[in-house]
């Protein structure tokens, strides 16, 4: 799992039920704008996901329905685990030290 | 306009002159001639105007002798300067989440696109080259970044302010972009974008944060090509 998924995964397992879109996942996680869209695609597909229009009159709102995203109840226990799992991956990126030009990939 | 003291507010314009029809008129029409002239009728020099405005002296005296100021930037700074409130100049500022700019004239729509397309195109040389092409004060603090989410927004839209529209040059950029997609999913991923894209047209710099965007959609559309199409979804994953 990249590091980016796994921000996003941390961003709505923060609150299960809470409904999200995808601009404001992204501004949460802190990832550059636009680039969210590939995560939640890949995530809904494997079903960790689900999202659904919002339902509003537009004309009322005045702007565009969001599509909103959340986790898939039935998949908490797997993202929890995965989540857990990457954890010593997580704690070892906090140990990195700016390097040498060409990095630690 | 770079000879504004920092903190220094001027003589404070009594909050009553702000409120007489005269004046209401003129900031409703943006008529800063007439507004300024009305300023002095109340004592209050050209050189206290420059001050509170951040504007030369002659600047000021050109607007007082009828030049129109019409730039967006230009009239938040004047009404900041002088304190009148925004909404009376239809510059509405909405503190729970950024600034929105409110245009209810149409000729500033129409000025709109010509500057919109230069700008963002400048923009974008900027930031594929790295180089300030336009001079760095064009787009002021690229910290600014992205206003916070506009979560639950939905209740304070009592008296709904209009809305700036997605900048045209968005619009067919995230068309190109959505070319890639698989033809199923197109429609839907257009939908969403414009969507995010008119979030994004609200806030304090509309056409940079639309232009991260859009490049940040452009470097990812294939990666999402890849996870709609599922079939090597998996391989994808482990390229990251």
């Amino acid at each position: 799992m990249t590091m980016p998924t796994l921000l996003v995964l941390y961003v709505l397992i923060e609150d299960p039920d809470r409904e999200m879109y995808g601009l404001q996942i992204c501004q949460t996680a802190g990832l550059p704008s636009g680039t969210i869209h590939p995560i939640l695609a890949r995530l809904e597909k494997t079903g960790w996901l689900t999202s659904r229009w919002e339902e509003i009159d537009t004309r009322e709102e005045g702007r565009p329905r969001r599509r909103y995203y959340r986790l898939n109840p039935n998949s908490l226990a797997k993202v929890r685990a995965a989540l857990h799992r990457a954890e010593p991956a997580v704690k070892a990126l906090g140990q990195f030290r700016p390097g040498r030009a060409g990095g630690v990939s | 306009m770079s000879a504004r003291v920092p903190g220094y507010r001027g003589p404070e314009v009594p909050v009553e002159v702000w409120e007489q029809h005269e004046m209401r008129t003129a900031l409703a029409s943006r008529e800063i001639s007439a507004v300024y002239r009305l300023l002095r009728k109340h004592g209050v020099s050209q050189r206290q105007i420059a001050a509170m405005t951040g504007q030369s002296q002659s600047e000021v005296s050109e607007i007082l002798r009828g030049r129109q100021v019409t730039a967006y930037d230009l009239l938040r700074d004047i009404a900041d300067g002088l304190g009148v409130p925004r909404g009376y100049m239809g510059l509405a500022y909405d503190e729970a989440t950024a600034i929105r700019v409110v245009s209810p004239f149409d000729d500033e729509q129409v000025e709109d696109d010509e500057r919109v397309r230069r700008e963002f195109l400048a923009h974008a040389a900027e930031v594929t080259m790295g180089a300030a092409v336009n001079g760095p004060e064009q787009f002021p603090d690229d910290e600014g970044i992205l206003e916070k989410p506009q979560v639950g927004l939905s209740g304070v839209s009592s008296a709904p302010a209009p809305r700036r529209p997605v900048a045209q040059a968005s619009k067919q950029a995230i068309g190109w972009v959505s070319r890639v997609l698989p033809t199923v999913d197109r429609e839907r991923y257009l939908e969403e974008c414009l969507g995010e894209l008119d979030d994004l047209a609200q806030s304090r710099h509309p056409l940079r944060v639309q232009l991260s965007y859009v490049l940040g959609l452009a470097s990812r559309v294939l990666a999402l090509r890849f996870a709609l199409r599922g079939s090597d979804a998996e391989t994808w994953e482990q390229a990251g």
